[in-house]
């Protein structure tokens, strides 16, 4: 039994390192911290394999001790180090060729995404990028879902209020 | 899974759940009688709405940028941890280690070396891959880049530590004696448990890593039973001694002191003051 669920996370992290990858780095903002929370996430899950319930989904159980580590362990010590909260030109923005590459306008929206405070930030990617339920994102970072709502709300509301922004500047720089 | 039932004032969050298709059907109807009747309700939908972007493709654009081969490789580390130094012949130690750790060429850089061998290292303590009981959790780590000095690997491995990574080690004097003995006799060194003991730390056990080739031993303990604090040793052969200096890397305070062709660093996330008295108390203990 105990070994069917060891194979279970093991699987579960081998299917999911992209992902958590990409969840660190959306947390932190930085692609070594990534690299990290992907590291302290497979050492914790593997230390608590027994703590898994077999029939649920492992990413999210996953998704759930990554949130933990960097709540409780790795966030202070980024923030304390001065290397949390990168600004969002050098954060979500890979560097490269193959930026050039690609679509100007996801660039963008990365960008947009970057600059949201880091609890909005990582509600809109549970939401929108990992198409969690309001619910199952509340269970994730272990909040109200109450709380998830106003998190997204705000999001929304401050991009929203850069298109605003936008077309106010263009439609001032077509009068001049 | 939401509503607003209770149809009080709509708010920013019930547009959202609206636009997100959270809403059940009855809810769905009265935003929409909402919206239709009421001006400043709908110049607020409209912020909203104007607030969306193609979110999962943006997302989707991060996943193709993982680093996928790192991570194979952290994940391979951490379900196939190398075995404890004691449990490799000693004429193979080196070489045959090296064919398990060092062999793999990977593009990481110097801490990140030491980083797997964090992770090792706590699933050893953790006991989950192995016997519960494991005393030596040692490993040797691969060379690092000219760049960094080992202080500066070490400072970043030290960061990786938490008061869990340490509470699993092994509890037993004679086990722990063994162990020190053993990692010590890497360096060429030979002290007993009670010389490296220094109040308030509590000995945990202590690792065998490499830096550049030089032979480097890490002693980690719990600063009062919290904080990981470790003594680390290499023998690098410098010939200019110098006395105990401090300094502060990654936010962890560091004591540090070079003799007799060694390096020596005390190194934990605790006051600067008490990072100096335990370097002294060991630092007098070994000459």
């Amino acid at each position: 039994m105990s070994d069917d669920v060891h194979e279970i996370v093991s699987a579960g992290l081998k299917d999911n390192l992209a992902r958590l990858w990409r969840y660190g780095l959306v947390l932190s903002g930085s692609r070594d911290t990534a690299e990290d929370l992907v590291q302290a996430t497979c050492l914790r899950a593997l230390e608590r394999v027994h703590q898994f319930q077999p029939g649920t989904h492992v990413n999210r159980w996953l998704f759930t001790i990554l949130s933990s580590i960097w709540k409780n362990e790795l966030r202070s010590q980024k923030i304390r180090q001065g290397t949390g909260f990168v600004d969002a030109e050098e954060a979500l923005v890979s560097d490269g060729a193959e930026q050039m590459e690609t679509n100007i306008l996801v660039r963008e929206v990365l960008k947009e995404i970057q600059a949201l405070p880091e609890v909005q930030r990582t509600t809109v990617f549970l939401v929108y990028g990992e198409g969690l339920t309001y619910q199952e994102a509340a269970e994730t970072l272990d909040v109200p879902i109450g709380t998830i709502m106003s998190r997204l709300a705000s999001a929304r509301a401050r991009l929203g209020q850069l298109n605003e922004d936008g077309t106010k500047r263009k439609g001032k720089g077509r009068r001049g | 899974m939401t509503n607003s039932r209770d149809y009080g004032p709509i708010t920013d969050e019930d547009l959202v759940a609206y636009l997100d298709g959270m809403l059940d059907d009855e809810s769905t109807e009265h935003v929409e009688r909402e919206l239709a009747k009421d001006r400043a309700l709908e110049e607020r939908f409209t912020l909203l709405k104007a607030g969306d972007r193609p979110f999962a493709e943006a997302f989707d654009l991060l996943l193709q940028e993982a680093p996928h081969r790192r991570l194979d490789d952290i994940l391979d580390r951490a379900l196939n941890p190398p075995q404890p130094v004691s449990e490799i012949p000693a004429q193979t130690a080196s070489a045959g280690e090296a064919g398990s750790l060092t062999g793999r060429a990977r593009p990481w850089g110097g801490w990140r070396m030491l980083a797997a061998a964090a992770v090792a290292m706590a699933v050893f303590a953790g006991g989950v891959l192995t016997a519960r009981f494991i005393p030596v959790p040692g490993v040797k780590v691969a060379s690092l880049p000219a760049q960094k000095g080992w202080r500066a690997a070490v400072a970043e491995y030290q960061s990786l530590f938490v008061k869990a990574t340490l509470e699993n080690s092994a509890h037993d004097w004679k086990a722990q004696e063994e162990n020190l003995g053993r990692a010590l006799s890497h360096v060429g060194i030979k002290l007993d448990l009670d010389k490296v003991s220094v109040s308030p730390l509590d000995f945990k056990y202590a690792g065998i890593l490499e830096f550049k080739g030089k032979p480097l031993v890490q002693l980690a303990y719990l600063y009062d039973k919290q904080t990981p604090v470790s003594f680390c040793i290499i023998r690098n052969g410098k010939p200019e001694d110098h006395g105990i200096l401090a300094e502060q890397r990654l936010g962890l305070n560091i004591s540090h002191w070079q003799a007799g062709g060694y390096g020596f660093m005390v190194i934990g996330d605790v006051p600067q003051q008490a990072v100096d008295e335990i370097a002294r108390a060991l630092k007098s203990r070994l000459s």
